[in-house]
């Protein structure tokens, strides 16, 4: 249906009860009228044949030919009816014209006393008796008497046709006279119509216009007072409103200079911030990856040194390897919220045994809460998800953590729980809890929550890693927690099916590898010593340099490279990617290559990962050294 | 006389010998001469212009005794006679006063003997003018009357001022036994309310051709009153009074016209005289059957219907 004008549609609102009125009243009337025509028609085919027996009286009574034919020539003329006969009474025709019809004809030998009316579907048929009224007068008293004897009868047969044609042309008539007031109504009533609504669509036209940013849309004041006025007031609107959004536009203006001069600098500032971030890293790795090597190699040095003297300093060796720990913790999570800033963080679907895996988080966090008066239990099925088993280890290591760190004694208890159509991992805590307000916050960087005894070490950004994480696996996580009591971490993963993961845990930390040489890329030397000390206790033969052209004229004559280690950033512009190039040039594609690196930078990062080398962040502690490094190890021993 | 012829003096001789010769031509021309007739018709009536035509044709089955000529054709001689049929071609001619004979035919009595007193004549005192009237006698007319009513009394009929109806009608209804009631009316429009006046009276009603009476306005409710009354219509003039609602009537056939117009016409070819006006000899009866049973009347057929008017016509 095409969108009508205002005027076509006041002009229908108005007119369209009246023509439905009228058409109804208009309807009652021709269907009375109708009623009417056939009443009188009857009536009038009645008062015919009635005429048509006292015309005929005479002729019937005497036999007269003439009379009769007279009679029937005379209706025949003025009712001009479709057939008409005359019986004398004995029931015999004596004048027939045109189609009697079988009606009439069947009920003159029934010999009706009264007169008949028989309306067809074609034709209207009568047939009346015909009496002579007959008189007798008493000549004593003058008494009359009329007596009536039947002389004959008269059939008349009208056609229906006239009729129908009639009352059809009546309906056409009348409805065509309907529609025409119909449409002229609407057209004199859409005329005046138009006088209201004319101004009303140069309003809607000036709003469009002010709408599309033109305020110099005027009204014409037109029509009655009070659309002039409504234009008077509208134009007095628009003036008003060009000058407001002038005024407004300045403002604006200046406020937009004010915030991107603010957004400017916010973001010199976290450009700033993410520069010091990686280069604090850096700079922090090199000495906290040394640390932790060195403090490695003293733990194996100490062990083959007297009882007491390894009684002696264990404590200190101990110490030191727990102040390396958490060094490594917080640069790996400064690392991490590194690389989430990156974007190479890449989610690596395998199916994970769950079961397995909070069990081996659990393993390696048993101690550390043990030390806190902690234990720690799990409720996990045999259940498998398909999600990335790093990413999932971290959000467990990571809630896990937490919990151990803000809960003083207690329980600390994993769950796993199949859902509909997702998998529902909780972590229990009976820890100090919190408050309603920062439950919002927990999950932003840098945010810790404080309480009294409860400010523990770290930088904020464990939660923060997990909410990270679990975004890119597709779930959600969310927290209960009231104070005092304790906390509920939930995480919503999906399902998915099952496939074994390596296991680590089959390179213990006490395995050793074979014997030959480990190559030594670094440009800072106290790294170099520290993994060629750590090496060495591994029974390997370190090789250390700082350059690609001394290390490869060390390794001048010795072929049994059992791994080699590059830093990334070597100086000159030279890189480690080009470094471990060169080493698979001279040694062939099966050495393995592991890149270490303390930068932090984006773009650093994604050069590595397209590199396709397998890359480690320091400060590398020298279990994740040996993960790293011994797979790669024993694959290349296999080949060859 | 051949002796007396020869005795005789030659001027005698002469005289005779001539005067023989005169009338031998006079009656050589008599016989070779065929009699004039000119057929004058002006009616729309549908029986005069049928009788004329029938009577034309006849006329020209004889074309050695009859010569027929157009209006205007025939000299004023003795021996030519204007035929005329129907009223308003006799009064055209009467109105023209030829020098001619005037056969009046298919014209009624009364308005015949109307037309010559309009003229201030008389049928005595005009020779060459005569009417061979339509329908029969007033005689005729009672005798089938009381044919029909062997033991009916009285007898109504419409007595108007210009007819002389009323002697020869009650004279003739007293001699066949009717008591005769007139009803005395100025004009048609009297017929109806006047009968309605005066119809319990009257055993039956015997109307005549008298258009001051009876006209073709107001003869059917006439007829469907005195009906509805139960009384019987006789009479009128022609057949048609019959055939509309009449119970009967005695009238003279359009052949018996024609009979008589060629014996009055064979007449005057011989002895030059017309001969007095009057009905045609020879007549006929009708009886309309329905009106009969609508008025539930034994009427008798029409055989014995004509033997009794003849006996009755004689006797009276």
């Amino acid at each position: 249906m095409k969108t009508k004008t205002l005027a076509q549609r006041i002009a229908l609102v108005i007119l369209l009860p009246l023509l439905l009125a009228l058409l109804a009243i208009g309807a009652l009337l021709l269907r009375r009228h109708a009623e009417d025509v056939q009443t009188q028609r009857l009536d009038s085919a009645r008062a015919t044949i009635g005429q048509l027996a006292a015309l005929a009286e005479l002729p019937l009574a005497t036999g007269s030919r003439t009379g009769i034919r007279e009679t029937a020539n005379f209706i025949q003329r003025t009712a001009n009816p479709l057939g008409l006969a005359l019986f004398d009474r004995d029931g015999n025709a004596v004048e027939t014209r045109g189609n009697v019809g079988s009606y009439a004809l069947k009920a003159v030998s029934g010999r009706p006393l009264n007169a008949q009316v028989e309306l067809h579907e074609q034709t209207l048929e009568l047939v009346q008796p015909v009496f002579l009224a007959a008189v007798s007068v008493s000549e004593e008293t003058k008494d009359r008497r009329s007596t009536a004897s039947l002389v004959g009868y008269v059939t008349l047969a009208f056609s229906n046709e006239n009729q129908k044609l009639a009352l059809r042309r009546l309906w056409v008539n009348g409805l065509a006279v309907l529609v025409i007031a119909g449409l002229l109504s609407y057209f004199f009533a859409y005329r005046l119509l138009r006088g209201v609504t004319r101004p009303l669509a140069q309003l809607n036209t000036a709003f469009d216009r002010m709408r599309a940013g033109d305020l110099d849309a005027r009204m014409e004041r037109t029509g009655v007072d009070d659309l002039q006025r409504l234009a008077a007031s509208f134009n007095s609107m628009a003036v008003e409103l060009k000058s407001a959004r002038t005024n407004l536009r300045s403002e604006v203006e200046s406020a937009t200079a004010a915030l991107a001069k603010r957004t400017a600098e916010a973001e010199s500032a976290n450009q700033a911030k993410s520069r010091f971030l990686a280069a604090a890293s850096h700079d922090l790795r090199q000495p906290a990856h040394a640390l932790s090597l060195y403090t490695s190699a003293l733990r194996n040095i100490a062990r083959q040194q007297p009882d007491e003297i390894r009684t002696a300093i264990a404590p200190a060796i101990e110490g030191m390897q727990t102040a390396a720990k958490s060094l490594d913790a917080l640069l790996d999570a400064l690392l991490d919220m590194s690389r989430f800033d990156a974007g190479v963080v890449q989610v690596s679907r395998t199916t994970v045994v769950l079961d397995e895996l909070i069990r081996d988080a659990l393993t390696v966090l048993d101690s550390s809460a043990r030390q806190r008066g902690v234990a720690l239990a799990s409720r996990v099925g045999h259940l498998d998800i398909d999600t990335d088993a790093t990413l999932l280890r971290r959000i467990v290591d990571n809630l896990v953590s937490n919990a151990i760190r803000y809960t003083r004694s207690g329980r600390i208890l994993v769950s796993v729980r199949p859902r509909f159509n997702h998998t529902l991992l909780q972590v229990w805590d009976q820890g100090i809890g919190i408050d309603p307000a920062d439950q919002a916050k927990i999950f932003e960087e840098f945010f810790q929550v404080k309480r009294g005894e409860a400010i523990q070490s770290g930088m904020g950004l464990g939660l923060a890693i997990v909410a990270r994480s679990v975004k890119l696996l597709g779930g959600e996580i969310w927290v209960r927690s009231v104070v005092d009591r304790g906390s509920c971490f939930s995480v919503r993963l999906p399902s998915a099916s099952r496939i074994r993961l390596l296991n680590p845990a089959s390179l213990s930390s006490g395995a050793t590898m074979s014997a030959g040489y480990a190559l030594i890329l670094d440009d800072d030397p106290m790294v170099r010593d520290s993994m060629s000390a750590w090496f060495a206790s591994q029974g390997l033969k370190p090789i250390a340099q700082a350059a690609l052209p001394e290390l490869l004229a060390a390794c001048e004559g010795k072929t049994q490279i059992a791994a080699a280690v590059v830093d990334y950033r070597l100086g000159d512009g030279f890189t480690g990617i080009d470094a471990a190039r060169h080493l698979r040039i001279r040694f062939g594609d099966t050495i393995p290559i592991v890149m270490i690196t303390g930068d932090t930078s984006v773009e650093r990062l994604q050069l590595l990962q397209a590199s396709g080398f397998p890359v480690e962040h320091k400060p590398i502690s020298h279990e994740r050294l040996q993960l790293a490094i011994s797979p790669l190890v024993q694959k290349c021993w296999a080949t060859r | 006389m051949y002796r007396s012829f020869v005795s005789a003096s030659r001027r005698h001789k002469l005289a005779t010998v001539l005067f023989g010769a005169i009338c031998l031509l006079v009656c050589a021309n008599a016989h070779a001469t065929a009699l004039e007739v000119e057929i004058r018709i002006q009616s729309q009536s549908r029986f005069a212009i049928d009788f004329a035509a029938s009577l034309r044709k006849r006329l020209e089955l004889q074309p050695q005794i009859y010569a027929l000529r157009e209006t205007g054709e025939t000299k004023a001689i003795s021996n030519t006679v204007i035929l005329t049929v129907g009223m308003e071609a006799f009064r055209s001619a009467l109105a023209e006063r030829p020098r001619r004979r005037i056969l009046a035919a298919a014209i009624p009595r009364p308005a015949f003997l109307s037309m010559l007193e309009r003229e201030g004549l008389t049928p005595e005192t005009v020779s060459d003018v005569t009417g061979i009237f339509v329908g029969q006698s007033v005689r005729h007319n009672l005798a089938l009357l009381r044919a029909i009513f062997p033991s009916g009394e009285t007898v109504c009929a419409f007595d108007t001022r210009n007819i002389p109806f009323r002697t020869p009608a009650t004279e003739a209804s007293r001699k066949f036994g009717f008591t005769s009631i007139a009803i005395r009316v100025e004009s048609p429009l009297d017929v109806l309310p006047k009968l309605e006046a005066a119809i319990a009276r009257c055993e039956s009603l015997w109307i005549t051709h008298d258009t001051s009476a009876v006209t073709a306005d107001n003869v059917r409710p006439l007829l469907l009153l005195a009906l509805r009354h139960g009384k019987p219509v006789l009479g009128g003039v022609i057949p048609d009074f019959v055939e509309l609602g009449a119970l009967a009537t005695i009238s003279s056939t359009a052949e018996q016209n024609e009979t008589e117009v060629i014996n009055r016409l064979d007449q005057f070819r011989k002895s030059r005289t017309l001969g007095p006006s009057g009905y045609s000899s020879d007549w006929k009866i009708w009886v309309n059957r329905s009106v009969a049973t609508t008025l539930k009347l034994d009427v008798v057929d029409d055989a014995t219907l004509r033997e009794r008017v003849t006996r009755l016509l004689s006797e009276r």
